[in-house]
């Protein structure tokens, strides 16, 4: 990973390591000046050894799950870099000809790649420079008769590949790297006879060649036979494709291309990978200047300089976004005003060449002109675009720079992934910090309030227990550290079982964690451990002397408000701030009190931070009576809650969160207020707690459970996005946790009743529930743990297994046919059904169905709407057949192109009357839901480029109104035409229709996104109707469908046909998916053991305090395995309640999520995954048995007498 | 006194000795005793700190084991029982008060009286009806339902003794049971004990500093370093 949260990670690393040294440095100098202190604190680490390794594990989680983030993420973007490096081989800059027409892209003239060569006279950071071509062609191994579809099939000029091509004045090259030979004499191309190639490791697992073998390639001029001389290894020029390489020249023939010509050159930088992108760029800035066609610049520049309106627009817009707040940031605003400046002047620099060449730079254009109705500039629009293309000559990519910022986007894509959950888990392992210190506490609480009564200061209580903190969580952060990297270990493994299919077999999985990584792992898990140490302690500190003294309970402690006016001063003196904090240290010099302290505190106030701080607390203390009383924190929810209805713009504006937020806290504010109410009019403290904590806790199970649809009407249409997730979670774990709670005794009851038939077993049962209840506190913090993590994994399991559900129909992926076929739409097939009766190896009975589509490239925007650029959407054109036997569904659609009197809500029945519109009028089309507002969710692709449709947002009904786009072709665009073809889009398609296609070579699943309509469109589009490139067959009841796509595949070799299994392919996704959610789970499992941890601190801590209590027990006649039962069952009913409410409250809000997603994805049924969750739940009891058995036999051994002897 | 020569003494102690010991230290608390206490006698054991009351309770009552010597209750040897049957006959034969009361803290009144009722398989109506009585016995049948820091020191030792008294056991044992209540509760605490042993002729053992407890029972045995000096009952020990 190179950046997290945006910032560099070894920025974030020296930060987070800063932040540590600022933490070391404050204690070490208050530990030096205060010895006696930071004595008495770490005494304590060895007096209980076991304790001590349970709270060092209990506080390593934390940091356990960060660092276990960040080497899956590590990983992931390394073996992904390395992918790409391999992949590209010492390629780092392309030159090729700009694509045209239908995304071909023409090839470089022998005269071309001269010119290319000679472009890079004088060009030091060049040290490799080959003309290379490439294509994708269908091979068959004639031994064995296997048989790959798309092969990448590879000519290399011998000159440039071993670095003997003559660059003028150049530097001196190198050879490209060629991967050795694993079979076959030789590796050196310039060794190989006519005739004989090169095939990789990846190609000869494909087709069992060997060396010797004849392979047949059939390129579009026609079959030819070629020789394995050698297999070669991965890497370099071996790739990670199924690949054959030969002699350019060879390429040429047999593909027909003109000797001398190639698809690209090929240029290798002398740089390491830290220098990659400042010298690529260069040289793509260089050689794009070089090779500008300055007819079409001169052209380009007069058009738009010509147009006062555009030069106008242009100017008003920099201007006026330019300011805080504005559309633009520095940086574009710099690059418009270059555009700008360079048009006024008419004198292009290389700046402005490369800036109106890159296609961010002309989205920032356009978006000045998407407000404007000016019909000149709509006019402009097309020429830019299509003028800006006709600048450059050749394309200058910068490969691997590309490469690796993709690769490290997805890397960060996990991190956030994994970081975003692991976030419930860090929230968990804070919270059994604080619980650690809290018992801690307690079982201190004798010895502190002698301490305090002897003169020690509550400051000296909160140094002593940070000191201790400190230094268990050093041992915790090195520990965690160490162990989230063993766990990733694992995690990878997993995770190389889920994508193995997704990634291919070719891809390598490197374990990886950088010294960053590691770096703030640790400062970070260590940094936030010492903070929440820093908050137990001070709430520690806040002892009552007498209660601690005689072992009071809490109950007889009375607070004591500090007066209204000493917390105004106290508030003033912190607005001050450093003035007082030199007050402060004036004083301590004066008193020759602790002057290392006074140094600090001044430094830590001139850091900013802890005066804000200061002073924020100081203020909220102010209030803090009157807090308490609920009513301020109601009116501030209420105030929340309002904003994001009232603001127009920001945001906040219809923020889901926010709204929500300060729902919550009204909520939560009354009910307080209820409380207060309550006893100040007299009524029992116990019963009044009752009331206002169910009463809140109900209202805001409801707030947060109940779906979308049943809030909206009353709200208006709100923004959700992911944060709502955590919020969720921790809203309603806490409302429940209280609802629980504070209705113990109907539990404890419950249980007695049904469980406590026998009376020995009710003997046990009795206190052991009422120990767990009566502790509310600590047994509600344990519960809130084991919910959280519980909660998580139940949404995440249920998720899944209701996306699961749709392998039950298939039809709503795959539209109901049985085989998705595709052929290189340069090896068409003429007549399907024909060649189908032809072949000996297809029984055309076989064949019900068989239905062709094909696909163009377009840019496309709609009719009326705001916005005026053409962006990208392909074009599916299909026969009527297709469209009259589709089965995939239709998410909203404009009623008034569905008969009379159909049900709207009736979602097939929709469905089928929109397809068959479209079967009947070519006018009309249907639109995949990428390409509205709203799709795809928090995680769903962003692409700028897309067209996006106006007017209807998804998932806002199932209704909108039918919209015209018009669109145009790549190659029709390319002649300057302004003439597009128009079709009325009447539906929106689920969106899982087609989610599982491939592109055309083996890329990633992505699905379709487009248009749909006749195929008919394409007369208009490119003047002709294309022969179809994919196909959709249904098969006869009975037929193997396996069988049939690999027969296919043989008898369609020539066309290059890859074909699928529809039903395998759902199949293998969903067990994708599964194993997937079987990884989440392993990662969400380390919360698991927070929470197993806690109930063993909880148990170990019981066992201390009741030993008096066992040993009266055991007085009375309980056995040792009685008291050992009572132990167990404590702790399985506190880990049982948590798993529970997780349980419940997961399935709750997955219901609820299912239900707002149910409209425009039909098939997600809502689905416990029962197995899964016993399983789940099972080893959540087992782990929390295991922690307890120890401390519950200790507490079973516990001798009566010696119990008693010390009361 | 409530000797009767034809009995068996319901507590026989002979020779028994215990001896504590650390890693550095080794005390010897009890050092060769016996002893007898018939059936539905009220016994006092006193003597100065230290010198082995609560150790001889303990060791008699089968609360701790002791290291030499034989302890018989009803005429079993206490030693020979495993943990879970003196664990049983605890329940079912024994009570106990203890200076600090000791009830559990998470149970009402009424759920801490019912507690041995519930061990000895009682069923719960009659559990619950039983444990109300001893709470009416002692006087607080008003405060079954609330749990020992809402009520006094004397309320509280009183449900100590409902709860000792649930099984109508035939011994109870008291550590200082008037230990820590001022001179009114203890005489109140000593009216009721001294009632309900001449009612129910159940066996007290009463471990105590005060010597108006003491002048309260039957005999009163005196204890000095391990020792026992006075067996209150003409026999001294040297």
């Amino acid at each position: 990973m190179e950046t997290l949260f945006g910032l560099q990670m070894s920025t974030l690393a020296y930060i987070m390591l800063g932040a540590l040294a600022l933490v070391l440095v404050v204690m070490g100098i208050i530990a030096v000046s205060n010895r006696f202190l930071i004595r008495l604190s770490l005494r304590n680490l060895p007096r209980r050894p076991a304790q001590t390794v349970l709270i060092v594990v209990g506080l390593m989680l934390a940091t356990t799950i960060i660092s276990a983030s960040f080497a899956v993420g590590d990983t992931i973007t390394v073996s992904i870099r390395d992918g790409v490096v391999e992949g590209i081989g010492d390629t780092d800059v392309l030159v090729r000809k700009p694509t045209q027409g239908n995304f071909e892209r023409p090839i470089l003239t022998a005269d071309e790649v001269d010119g290319i060569i000679a472009a890079l006279e004088g060009e030091t950071s060049v040290d490799g420079v080959m003309p290379a071509t490439l294509t994708v062609l269908p091979v068959l191994n004639q031994r064995t008769r296997l048989t790959e579809a798309r092969t990448v099939v590879r000519g290399y000029d011998i000159n440039g590949l071993y670095g003997s091509i003559d660059v003028p004045t150049g530097p001196a090259l190198v050879p490209f790297s060629v991967p050795d030979a694993i079979e076959g004499p030789t590796n050196d191309m310039r060794n190989l006879s006519e005739g004989e190639v090169f095939v990789n490791l990846f190609l000869q697992r494909e087709i069992d060649a060997q060396v010797g073998d004849t392979l047949t390639i059939y390129s579009p001029v026609g079959q030819h036979e070629v020789t394995v001389a050698a297999i070669l290894d991965r890497g370099g020029i071996g790739s990670a494709d199924n690949r054959i390489v030969m002699p350019i020249d060879q390429f040429n023939s047999i593909v027909g291309a003109p000797q001398g010509s190639a698809s690209r050159v090929d240029i290798s930088l002398n740089t390491d990978t830290i220098a990659l992108e400042d010298a690529s760029n260069n040289l793509r800035t260089k050689l794009t200047n070089e090779f500008v066609d300055s007819q079409a610049l001169n052209q380009l520049i007069s058009t738009l300089a010509s147009s006062n309106a555009f030069m106008q627009t242009l100017d008003d817009y920099i201007v006026a976004e330019s300011v805080q707040g504005g559309a633009l940031n520095a940086s574009q605003a710099d690059d418009l005003r270059e555009i700008h400046d360079s048009l006024k002047q008419g004198n292009p620099s290389n700046r402005f060449v490369e800036l109106i060449t890159s296609t961010e730079t002309l989205g920032l254009i356009l978006g000045a002109f998407s407000d404007t109705d000016d019909p000149a500039i709509f006019q402009l629009v097309p020429q830019l675009t299509f003028g800006a293309q006709q600048i450059t000559e050749l394309q200058v990519t910068e490969i691997k720079v590309n490469g690796l910022s993709v690769a490290d986007a997805v890397g960060n894509l996990f991190v956030t992934f994994f970081t975003f959950f692991g976030s419930f888990t860090v929230i968990v392992g804070l919270l059994l910090v604080f619980l650690i210190f809290v018992l801690l506490a307690s079982e201190r609480m004798h010895e502190m309030g002698i301490s305090r009564a002897v003169g020690l200061k509550r400051g000296h209580l909160v140094q002593m227990f940070t000191f201790e903190g400190l230094a268990y969580a050093i041992g915790a952060a090195a520990v965690g550290t160490i162990v989230g990297i063993l766990a990733s270990r694992f995690l990878v493994i997993l995770m190389a079982g889920a994508f193995g299919g997704a990634g291919g077999e070719n891809f390598i999985w490197r374990f990886t964690i950088t010294q960053w990584s590691i770096s703030i792992a640790f400062a970070l898990g260590l940094v936030l451990t010492f903070l929440t140490v820093i908050y137990s302690a001070s709430r520690v500190s806040m002892l009552n002397i007498v209660v601690a003294i005689r072992d009071l309970p809490e109950e007889f402690a009375t607070s004591q408000n500090t007066p209204l006016l000493r917390r105004l001063v106290n508030f003033a003196l912190w607005v001050v701030g450093p003035a007082y904090v030199v007050f402060l240290l004036i004083q301590r010099i004066r008193r020759k009190d602790n002057i290392a302290t006074g140094i600090l505190t001044l430094l830590a106030t001139w850091l900013v931070v802890g005066w804000v701080i200061a002073i924020l607390v100081t203020f909220v203390r102010i209030w803090t009576p009157l807090l308490s009383q609920g009513w301020p924190i109601a009116i501030i929810g209420a105030l929340m809650t309002a904003i994001p209805f009232t603001a127009t713009d920001g945001a906040l504006a219809r923020a889901a969160w926010f709204a929500y937020l300060g729902a919550s806290l009204a909520v939560y504010g009354t009910g307080a207020f209820i409380r207060w109410a309550l006893i100040h009019f007299g009524y029992p403290e116990t019963k009044a707690n009752r009331i206002s904590y169910t009463l809140s806790g109900l209202i805001l199970l409801l707030l947060w459970g109940l779906p979308s649809r049943l809030v909206e009407p009353i709200t208006g249409e709100l923004d959700y996005n992911i944060s709502m997730f955590i919020l969720a979670g921790v809203w309603m774990v806490a409302s429940a946790v209280w609802v629980v709670m504070y209705n113990s005794d109907i539990l404890v009851n419950a249980i007695s009743a049904t469980l406590g038939r026998s009376t020995r077993m009710r003997a046990i049962l009795k206190p052991a529930v009422a120990y767990a209840v009566n502790n509310r506190f600590r047994t509600g913090l344990t519960v809130s743990m084991f919910a959280l993590v519980i909660f998580v994994m139940m949404v995440f399991s249920i998720l899944t297994s209701s996306f699961s559900a749709l392998t039950a129909n298939p039809e709503l992926i795959s539209g109901g046919y049985d085989i998705r076929a595709e052929v290189d739409p340069d090896l068409p097939i003429d007549d399907l059904n024909r060649r189908i009766s032809e072949a000996a190896d297809l029984n055309p009975a076989d064949f019900v169905l068989i239905t062709g589509q094909s696909d163009e490239p377009t840019r496309a925007r709609q009719v009326g709407a705001d916005e005026v650029r053409l962006l990208s959407m392909n074009v599916r054109g299909s026969e009527p057949t297709y469209f009259r036997n589709n089965q995939i569904l239709i998410q909203a659609a404009d009623p008034q192109y569905l008969p009379a009197g159909i049900d709207i809500n009736d979602e097939p029945a929709v469905s089928r009357a929109v397809w068959d519109a479209l079967a009947d009028d070519p006018s009309l089309a249907v639109l995949t839901d990428e390409h509205f507002q709203g799709a795809g969710g928090q995680f769903g692709p962003v692409d700028q480029g897309l067209f996006t449709a106006e007017g209807y947002t998804i998932g806002s009904g199932i209704t909108f109104p039918a919209f015209e786009v018009e669109f145009i072709g790549p190659a029709a665009e390319a002649t300057g035409s302004t003439e597009t073809t128009k079709r009325t889009v009447i539906g929106i398609t689920d969106a899982n229709a087609d989610s599982l296609e491939g592109d055309a070579v083996q890329g990633p699943v992505q699905g379709f996104v487009g248009l749909h309509t006749r195929n008919d469109v394409f007369q208009s589009l490119i003047g002709e109707i294309p022969p179809f490139t994919i196909y959709r067959i249904t098969l006869s009841d009975g037929v193997n469908t396996s069988e049939t796509v690999g027969r296919m595949e043989t008898v369609f070799i020539q066309n290059s046909m890859v074909a699928v299994d529809t039903r395998a392919e759902i199949n293998t996704a969903q067990a994708s998916n599964q194993q997937f959610n079987l990884l989440f789970q392993g990662f969400m499992g380390l919360g698991l053991v927070v929470g197993a941890a806690s109930v063993g601190v909880l148990a170990m801590r019981a066992v201390n305090e009741r030993r008096k209590h066992i040993a009266i027990m055991r007085a009375l006649g309980y056995r040792a395995s009685m008291i050992r039962t009572g132990f167990i069952i404590e702790s399985v009913f506190v880990a049982a309640v948590g798993t529970l409410l997780g349980v419940i409250l997961g399935s709750i809000v997955s219901w609820s999520f299912l239900d707002d997603t149910s409209d425009q994805a039909a098939g997600l049924a809502f689905a416990i995954p029962w197995l899964n969750v016993s399983v789940v739940v099972g080893i959540t009891i087992i782990a929390a048995l295991i922690t307890t058995y120890v401390p519950a036999l200790q507490a079973s051994k516990i001798y009566p007498a010696e119990a008693l002897r010390f009361e | 006194m409530k000797s009767n020569d034809n009995a068996e003494p319901i507590v026989q102690a002979t020779n028994v000795t215990k001896v504590y010991k650390s890693r550095e230290l080794e005390v010897t608390a009890l050092d060769g005793i016996s002893l007898d206490v018939e059936k539905g006698e009220m016994v006092s054991v006193m003597g100065p700190s230290g010198c082995g009351k609560t150790t001889l309770l303990n060791c008699l009552s089968g609360l701790d084991q002791i290291d030499a010597g034989e302890v018989k209750i009803g005429g079993q040897i206490i030693a020979e029982l495993s943990d879970n049957a003196l664990s049983e006959y605890r329940a079912k034969s024994m009570g106990f008060i203890f200076q600090s009361y000791n009830l559990l803290p998470v149970l009402t009144a009424r759920e801490n009286v019912e507690l041995p009722l519930v061990l000895t398989g009682t069923r719960q109506a009659t559990a619950q009806k039983t444990a109300m009585e001893k709470l009416d016995l002692v006087g607080l049948a008003d405060q079954a339902a609330h749990r020992p820091m809402e009520l006094s020191g004397g309320q509280q030792q009183r449900v100590t003794i409902a709860r000792a008294l649930a099984n109508d056991p035939a011994i109870v044992w008291a550590d200082e049971p008037s230990g820590n209540l001022d001179s009114k509760n203890e005489d109140d605490i000593m009216g009721l004990l001294t009632r309900l042993n001449k009612e129910a002729q159940q066996t007290f053992i009463i471990v105590t500093h005060s010597d108006h407890v003491g002048e309260l029972t039957d005999r009163t045995i005196r204890m000095l370093d391990g020792h026992i000096i006075d067996h209150g009952n003409g026999h001294t020990t040297e």
